[in-house]
């Protein structure tokens, strides 16, 4: 029995996260369609039939199309959470996933690869995957003091990525030749997603997304402070632990997959934060749908302004998602 | 509410992972036409068509060389490092996008029974979905000037057109031979080509591209002095005081990119930079510019105008 | 609802920094408990201690009985709730939000709010007197009520005992006044234990039936009201010399302290 009446919020709150779903459905479909070739609904639909029978711009519908929207999706889905968070667990707006290494670790050993073994290219993805989760358990360890301080893990951040960072310079300057091969996969893009690629992300994006999900009670403790999270009975250095381990998982698994694609994580999370505010039951369902859908809407955009070139995702995002981030700041829009 | 949301996106999910994992497409169909064995310059052994009849070619040097030994390609990249000639004969056939970021949807779309890359990371990705579609893909690496001549002759095998492709082939090592005859019996011309900027920059080594033609025309490589010589990279940063000492006679800039007026530009500010202002190259005003698109990339059949420019350069004398 | 809440001989420490090298205190029955003392004597490290947010390098804090450490913060945090001196909350939240984490300890990790415990967050937020500010943002209240947001918090959690790290300090007069009649208040109607540090020597005499006095990590004096608070002790305490006297004040006589001057260390 409610005697102070209905939380005004509740309802707008599940219309926006109802409205992202769609906008997510319809950004999806929009993805598909859109192209070099021209394909029509008639032959998306045939696609999922899977009749013997395929039409002539099934490979392309199938093998290109939908695996490169799909893998966009989940890596906005990924990016996002993993920015909400690290950013809820370090207390820190200005976390994302790059802070603890991930990007760092990714980035170095993916380079390696494609400079000194390029024709192991199909390797990226997993060496990166492993470079990400290396370049993390080097961070852990260097700030790890009877558990985690945010403040020593976020300094021992800067210092790998610094160091990482070295590395990368100097397979670019011993290598300058072969710098460019490298370029389209630092800048984060989707091209020639595969399948491969799916089901590369999809497992840790299935754990991902329900960690975040349950946690989410969580981190909206951990946002009242050590010492009152610990007075509600929170487990604080456990869980920071475990969310942590989780961040890195999904971000590790979508930089593997899409390259170092920013902007993202630190973004999308205060993006939603704007329209639907701080509680993460909210708010980590509504950044995972709103990541995934700003990521498919810009590969699109991205394939199609100057078609057949393509500009990398990540370009497109920072010079259409800052200006569009500042205009909401400074609205103050809120719900 | 939430809970639904809770619940519900990570069962969607799960949903689509099964799909994913067990769901399956129907095979391609694959042609009846006679096959061979290709063996690429990465060692892939791919089975393509024993005459391809549609061929898409990913950059510059493929087209140039596919042509040459008397092939066409029904998809071109959107390049113009090029011969005039070559340009105009291809200019209506489709863009497939750039070498480094080639369209994949459009590859696929014009049904090609080839594609033509290079061995480089962005068309390496390419491969697993091409496989996928059916569509064999080769990536060929062009090192130096042998490897211009013999992928002549393996297109030529492709393209049917053997005599064309020995046509060219001798078209190339005679030019080869009259720039060589040119200079016999010259003194040894030493020198260094770089790439970048005054202010930082690479030294081509023998085995760039560059480099390789240097030691073709019997040229001293003053880079070659280096204890880096023996490394395997293409370019090096070599120390400004190394080459100092080292005093070539001539001294050849590359610039990453066609653009002219960034060539002069560097032409011109090395000339006129304190530290190289004592060399002997600068002093004799040696210090020319290659362009871009014959030495900084393989050029393919126009290799012989890139001999005649590196000869004219290094031995002006030879001219005459 | 009976509790025991005891410390035996606490060695205290940050690193390598020894605190307060042995403290022993009980508290067994409701009532108000201020603990006062200088900077720095270790009184937020006592309640830390006590509450169990940070461990002792020796001895044992007994809670019913048992050892505290061998709770779960969860078990603890249904026996005590601490206020953090300065807490703070995202701006966004709204005062039914904050008040609606106090019950973290009785939910399960992937539970909805129950209609019990929506009950147990109403009455703590009618309690505190902040029903018309329900789903007002934190980050739009005043400072007075904010604290009161974070004592229904406090409430909600249905503790027994209740323990407040300098709950009136960023306060003004006509806030610190409401706050410590509102404790009293709950005291009297929920049979709590309140444990509070506190600055202002006349709020301690006025609303607490026992004082605590601690110096260099010491106890230094443990008793009622008129027992503790002499101008000797306070001399010794603080180094300030007190004047300290009854007034009367509508037929009933009220203690107050008044700090005269500062005296030589001793």
């Amino acid at each position: 029995m409610k005697t102070l009446g209905i939380d005004p919020r509740v309802d707008l709150r599940n219309w926006i996260l109802l409205g992202g779903a769609g906008l997510l459905l319809i950004a999806v479909l929009l993805g598909v369609s859109t192209g070099a070739v021209r394909v029509d609904i008639g032959e998306i639909i045939d696609t999922f039939r899977w009749s013997a029978d395929v039409g002539e711009n099934y490979q392309i519908i199938y093998n290109i199309r939908i695996p490169r929207v799909l893998v966009g999706a989940l890596v906005g889905m990924n990016l996002a959470l993993a920015g909400v968070i690290l950013q809820g667990v370090l207390r820190n707006p200005l976390a994302d996933p790059g802070i603890i290494g991930v990007t760092a670790g990714a980035g170095l050993a993916a380079m390696a690869v494609l400079i000194l073994w390029p024709e192991q290219t199909f390797l990226v993805p997993s060496v990166a995957f492993v470079g990400a989760l290396a370049a993390t358990g080097l961070v852990f360890l260097l700030s790890w003091q009877d558990g985690i301080n945010p403040l020593r893990l976020i300094l021992a951040g800067v210092a790998v990525a610094a160091f990482f960072g070295g590395g990368m310079s100097a397979l670019m300057v011993f290598h300058s030749d072969k710098v460019q091969g490298t370029v389209n996969w630092m800048a984060g893009g989707f091209q020639g997603r595969s399948w491969e690629h799916v089901r590369m992300i999809l497992p840790y994006t299935v754990v991902g997304v329900s960690g975040a999900m349950f946690c989410s009670r969580y981190l909206n403790l951990l946002n009242l402070g050590d010492e009152a999270a610990k007075g509600l009975g929170v487990p604080v250095e456990r869980v920071r632990f475990a969310l942590i381990v989780l961040a890195a998982l999904l971000a590790a698994s979508a930089v593997s997959v899409a390259g170092l694609l920013g902007f993202v994580g630190l973004i999308v999370p205060h993006l939603t934060r704007l329209i639907i505010g701080s509680d993460s039951e909210y708010l980590t369902p509504c950044a995972a749908v709103f990541g995934a859908t700003l990521v498919v809407l810009a590969d699109t955009a991205a394939r199609l302004i100057f078609r057949p070139v393509e500009i990398p995702v990540g370009v497109l995002m920072a010079f259409l998602g800052a200006p569009f981030f500042l205009y909401l700041l400074r609205k103050g829009v809120r719900k | 509410m939430p809970k639904m949301v809770r619940w519900g996106l990570p069962i969607l999910l799960l949903m689509l992972l099964g799909g994913v994992y067990w769901g399956t497409a129907p095979a391609v169909k694959t042609t009846e036409a006679a096959k061979r064995e290709f063996t690429d310059s990465t060692g892939r052994r791919v089975q393509i068509p024993a005459r391809p009849q549609r061929v898409i070619a990913l950059n510059a040097s493929n087209l140039d060389l596919y042509y040459a030994a008397g092939g066409q390609v029904i998809g071109r990249p959107t390049t113009v490092a090029l011969s005039a000639e070559l340009l105009e004969k291809i200019k209506s056939i489709p863009q497939v996008g750039e070498t480094s970021s080639p369209n994949l949807e459009k590859i696929v779309s014009l049904k090609p029974d080839l594609v033509l890359g290079v061995d480089a990371p962005f068309h390496h990705a390419l491969v697993p979905v091409l496989e996928k579609a059916g569509i064999p893909i080769l990536l060929q690496a062009l090192p130096n000037y042998q490897s211009i001549l013999q992928t002549i002759r393996q297109y030529g095998e492709l393209t049917g057109n053997v005599d064309q492709a020995s046509r060219s082939v001798a078209e190339i090592e005679a030019a080869v031979s009259r720039g060589k005859a040119k200079i016999a019996g010259k003194k040894t011309a030493r020198a260094l080509v770089i790439w970048g900027s005054p202010e930082s920059f690479n030294m081509a080594m023998p085995q760039s591209f560059a480099g390789n033609l240097l030691t073709l025309l019997g040229a001293e490589n003053v880079a070659q002095l280096s204890v880096a010589a023996t490394g395997p990279m293409p370019y090096m940063p070599l120390s400004l005081e190394f080459i100092a000492k080292a005093d070539p006679d001539v001294i050849l800039l590359i610039t990453h990119g066609a653009d002219e007026r960034v060539s002069e530009k560097f032409r011109k500010d090395l000339a006129d930079h304190p530290a190289w202002q004592g060399m002997r190259a600068v002093k004799n005003s040696r210090v020319h510019k290659l362009p871009y698109q014959l030495f900084a990339v393989n050029p393919g059949t126009q290799v012989g105008v890139a001999v005649e420019l590196l000869v004219g350069l290094l031995y002006p004398e030879a001219k005459r | 609802m009976s509790m025991s809440l005891a410390a035996h001989q606490l060695t205290l420490a940050y690193g390598e920094k020894v605190v307060a090298p042995d403290m022993s205190i009980t508290f067994d029955k409701p009532e108000i408990v201020g603990i006062i003392g200088p900077n720095g004597s270790g009184k937020s490290t006592l309640l830390k201690a006590l509450s169990h947010l940070i461990r002792p390098v020796a001895g044992r804090v007994l809670l019913q009985g048992e050892n505290i450490a061998g709770f779960s913060r969860r078990k603890v945090a249904k026996w005590l709730s601490i206020l953090p001196q300065a807490a703070t909350a995202p701006g966004d939240y709204a005062v039914y939000d904050l008040v609606a984490c106090g019950r973290a300890p009785h939910r399960g990790v992937f539970a909805a709010l129950s209609p019990e415990d929506c009950r147990v967050i109403e009455e703590a937020i009618a309690l505190v007197g902040l029903e018309q500010l329900s789903y007002r943002r934190m980050g739009t209240l005043s400072g007075g009520e904010k604290q009161r947001a974070w004592l229904a918090m406090a409430l909600a959690q249905q503790s027994s005992i209740l323990m407040l790290d300098e709950p009136t300090t960023y306060l003004d007069v006509h806030h610190q006044l409401e706050m410590m009649q509102l404790i009293q208040r709950l005291h009297t109607e929920l049979q709590l234990t309140v444990i509070m540090v506190l600055h202002d020597l006349n709020q301690a005499i006025r609303f607490c039936h026992r004082i605590i006095a601690v110096k260099n990590g010491r106890i230094f004096a443990d008793g009622d009201v008129e027992t503790v608070m002499t101008v000797e002790q306070m001399r010794q305490l603080y180094g300030v010399e007190m004047i300290i006297t009854q007034i009367l004040h509508e037929g009933k006589k009220q203690l107050v302290c008044l700090p005269h001057d500062v005296c030589l260390p001793h």
